[in-house]
């Protein structure tokens, strides 16, 4: 070994712990190395210093004071003995639950809320998607039979349908495929103009309409009246006000 | 360390204590706050903050007495407590210290070893102006495994139990702070 080797062993080797071995050979080294020697005989010097700090005991002063100011704390109702009364109990479960098992619970918690919002996104829109639908369907079903008229011959063959099913006093045509609404103003109307046809369009009309592809029932006055026009308009109105409430509840316009 | 309460009669004693028993709890505050109090104060160099922290660990011994082990020595179990506190501070206090690096210490420097009377009695602040001297170099781990060993004269065994280090880590850490406050104290005697 060389000087660096045995004083890295001097310094930090109690004298009392080196085998015998290591003793033999620091005796060896320190009998020819003058050095080693002095460094030797330092760290003893040093260790005798650290014994009489060591003997030293630190002198505990007040120490009934401190005696009691631990007693008073634990018969405080802060601290408490784990099988105290059940008061504490609460304090101790509380102990339990160490920081990262809150934090674990904090992350959890938060992942639920998170799934639980989306989820409830996902079903609000789903039930706004519903309405909208039920509501669309509610008056499309109002306005399909004049949207076929269109589509195949325009007025004229409404207006035959509506010549021949017009000589009642209701304002309301019920067809057998759907439904359509007329006001009896406006029913008078287009029976004015059917009026001013001459007497070939009639009957041109007529043809038409026995071609088109729906069927009229000839008892619309008994088949729609008020009662279901206005079930039908409360019912699209609930649906608009359900619809309204939801889109406000979730911010949307 | 001196043990004042035989064996069967400190079990007796923490079983009572277990049961909520104060008075038997204060007999052992009572047998072991000095011996707390010295590794405290040793660690800390400083009283007021020992007793502090001879208060908080007793409370905390009360408090967790029923997860306490009787395999386990029940002064390693009160150190490891007390440790671990005196190790939170020291690293609180190195870390105020770092911040606020202007604040003067309480450390009474010591220029030359012949200025200070080995001979006579250490009074609780001259013991503390010299541990503080020699191992202000030394990191809290260091310091800590340095107090448990050489001065609380503990073994290397119990300083892993108490420490929660591992056995090479007590060693590596117990050698350098002696290397370290050996060529202070002889650095210091010239």
């Amino acid at each position: 070994m060389n000087c660096n080797q045995i004083q890295k062993i001097i310094y930090s080797t109690k004298s009392d712990e080196l085998s015998p071995a290591q003793e033999e050979i620091i005796k060896t080294h320190i009998a020819k190395c003058a050095e080693c020697k002095d460094v030797f005989e330092k760290v003893q010097h040093a260790d005798e210093i650290l014994s009489r700090i060591k003997n030293q005991i630190p002198v505990l002063t007040n120490e009934e004071e401190l005696t009691r100011s631990i007693v008073e704390r634990i018969n405080s109702k802060e601290n408490f003995s784990p099988r105290g009364n059940v008061e504490t109990f609460w304090n101790y479960l509380i102990e339990l639950v160490s920081a990262r098992t809150a934090r674990l619970a904090f992350g959890l918690v938060l992942l639920f809320c998170v799934l639980s919002y989306t989820y409830m996104e996902y079903n609000d829109t789903k039930k706004i998607m519903n309405l909208e639908q039920k509501i669309d369907s509610r008056w499309n079903k109002n306005f399909t039979y004049a949207s076929i008229l269109q589509q195949e011959n325009g007025l004229l063959n409404f207006l035959s349908n509506v010549y021949k099913f017009s000589e009642g006093s209701t304002s309301y045509l019920k067809l057998s495929k759907d439904w359509v609404v007329l006001k009896k103003e406006d029913l008078q109307a287009l029976f004015n103009d059917y009026n001013k046809l001459d007497e070939a369009t009639r009957k041109r009309l007529n043809e038409i309409r026995n071609q088109l592809p729906i069927t009229v029932s000839s008892k619309f006055d008994s088949a729609v009246n008020d009662n279901e026009i206005n079930s039908l308009r409360k019912e699209v109105e609930r649906l608009n006000k359900e619809l309204e409430k939801i889109k406000s509840q979730r911010g949307m316009k | 360390m001196q043990n004042n309460i035989p064996g069967e009669r400190l079990n007796e004693l923490i079983d009572k204590s277990k049961k909520g028993d104060v008075h038997a709890f204060e007999i052992i505050v009572r047998t072991y706050q000095r011996y707390a109090f010295a590794v405290a104060f040793r660690i800390l160099c400083c009283e007021e903050d020992a007793k502090d922290i001879v208060q908080e660990s007793f409370v905390r011994i009360w408090k967790h007495l029923e997860s306490y082990d009787t395999n386990v020595k029940f002064t390693t179990w009160m150190y490891k407590i007390i440790v671990n506190l005196c190790y939170d501070k020291l690293k609180s206090e190195r870390r105020k210290k770092k911040l606020f690096d202007n604040m003067t210490d309480e450390i009474q420097e010591i220029k030359s070893l012949s200025s200070v009377n080995l001979e006579k009695e250490f009074t609780n602040k001259e013991t503390a102006d010299l541990i503080k001297n020699f191992s202000k170099e030394l990191s809290a781990k260091q310091k800590t495994v340095f107090v448990l060993r050489d001065m609380e004269d503990l073994s290397i065994q119990e300083v892993v139990e108490i420490t929660g280090m591992s056995e090479s880590s007590v060693k590596t850490n117990l050698f350098f702070a002696r290397q370290n406050i050996r060529k202070k104290i002889i650095e210091l005697e010239k």
